[in-house]
């Protein structure tokens, strides 16, 4: 499987949108926002809704980048840390990628968020892999004892299995350090997206982190069509 | 124009680190913050009474089904919230620790739980009330898990809604 710049650009915009239009809805419905808050995520939401349809993307992506902006400022920073910003890199580097007056500065935004999807697996692995806490178990053992993030109190029965620890601990270190080695072959890639696939629906289940799962595969198809790029496929 | 520059500023120091991001995700497991939440009310002297023991502000559930934890991947506001007021506690507590205060933060968690208290059901004719909030912050020394008082509120009356 392949992509022109043309497909990887449009599905990044899909995916994107439906990042997008989840996030608003999540506002615009759930609790705990004011009605500004909730004004400026219907803005989001209906300008997500034109994104998915291909209407104008250059305008509504000049729009969501305010939207965007906008919300950091409301909320000080990142509503859910990492997952915004992957949203907003997202956001950016696909306007960049309409915007842009020449197709090799276009290809290089495109590019430039492909490498951010590559590089956010790499260095997040190796942090952890020079980290002997990890490499022993021991630091997925605290998320699971004492972190905020374990969706129910059961999960945190998990932190009493030091050797599943152990597995899972490695097991993320391994896939993470080794994703950009699938850059190297087609269908390596192809599996190693799955994989990660897998892994943001896994912390989703587990963890909460729903954002995380969307925001990423946002980003999947612009690495697919660098690939084929660098390859020369 | 000094306050347009220094928005301008502001504003640049929330998207520099989105566009270069570090992607540290999980360098070390921090101290974790709860939030906790005590209801007060006005007693027969007018003194304010707390009413009501330190309670977990929205404890996770004890279990989810299966199907609940998959549906999390398409439809979490509560969780997100929650996990927003995680992060809220860690910028006040590290303004606190380097002497400042964050207002924002503060009052964002103040407004969500005067919201949540204002919603909750009450009893009979319960008087409106006020509350105080309490940031622990769970941590691990050696073997043990230690859970450490970082802030106490004041108290934060709910009248001003009625």
């Amino acid at each position: 499987m392949s992509l022109d710049f043309d497909q990887a650009r449009r599905l990044c915009d899909l995916l994107l949108a439906v990042a997008l239009v989840l996030q608003a809805l999540e506002h615009v419905v759930g609790n705990g926002d004011g009605p500004r808050t909730r004004r400026l995520f219907a803005a989001q939401g209906v300008f997500s809704v034109a994104l998915l349809g291909g209407l104008a993307p250059a305008v509504v992506l000049s729009a969501l980048l305010i939207t965007s902006c906008a919300t950091l400022w409301r909320f000080n920073g990142p509503y859910n840390g990492g997952s915004d910003k992957m949203r907003s890199l997202a956001l950016f580097a696909l306007w960049l990628a309409h915007v842009l007056p020449t197709r090799g500065g276009q290809e290089l935004a495109l590019a430039y968020l492909a490498a951010q999807l590559v590089l956010s697996y790499l260095v997040s692995g190796w942090i952890k892999l020079i980290n002997p806490d990890w490499r022993s178990g021991a630091a997925l053992r605290d998320v699971f004892a004492y972190s905020a993030y374990p969706v129910s109190e059961g999960l945190r029965g998990w932190a009493q299995h030091p050797r599943l620890l152990w597995a899972m601990s490695w097991a993320v270190i391994g896939f993470e350090v080794l994703f950009p080695l699938t850059l190297l072959q087609p269908r390596a890639l192809l599996w190693g997206l799955a994989l990660a696939a897998l892994f943001h629906a896994a912390n989703a289940c587990l963890f909460g982190l729903n954002r995380f799962f969307w925001a990423w595969i946002a980003a999947f198809p612009a690495l697919i069509w660098l690939q084929a790029r660098l390859l020369g496929l | 124009m000094r306050q347009s520059l220094n928005n301008l500023s502001f504003l640049f120091s929330l998207l520099l680190p989105v566009l270069l991001p570090s992607w540290r995700f999980f360098k070390t497991v921090a101290p974790s913050p709860r939030i906790e939440v005590a209801r007060f009310e006005r007693g027969s002297d007018g003194a304010w009474v707390q009413v009501q023991d330190w309670q977990a502000f929205r404890p996770a559930p004890r279990r989810l089904s299966f199907g609940a934890l998959v549906a999390q991947i398409f439809w979490n506001p509560d969780r997100n919230a929650q996990l927003y007021l995680v992060s809220c506690a860690e910028r006040m507590i590290a303004a606190q620790e380097e002497g400042r205060r964050c207002a924002r933060s503060f009052n964002e968690i103040s407004a969500r739980l005067s919201e949540a208290l204002w919603q909750a059901p009450r009893t009979g004719r319960a008087p409106l009330a006020a509350f105080r909030f309490r940031l622990i912050f769970i941590w691990r020394a050696g073997q043990e898990l230690r859970h450490d008082v970082d802030f106490t509120s004041d108290l934060i009356a709910l009248d001003a809604r009625a």
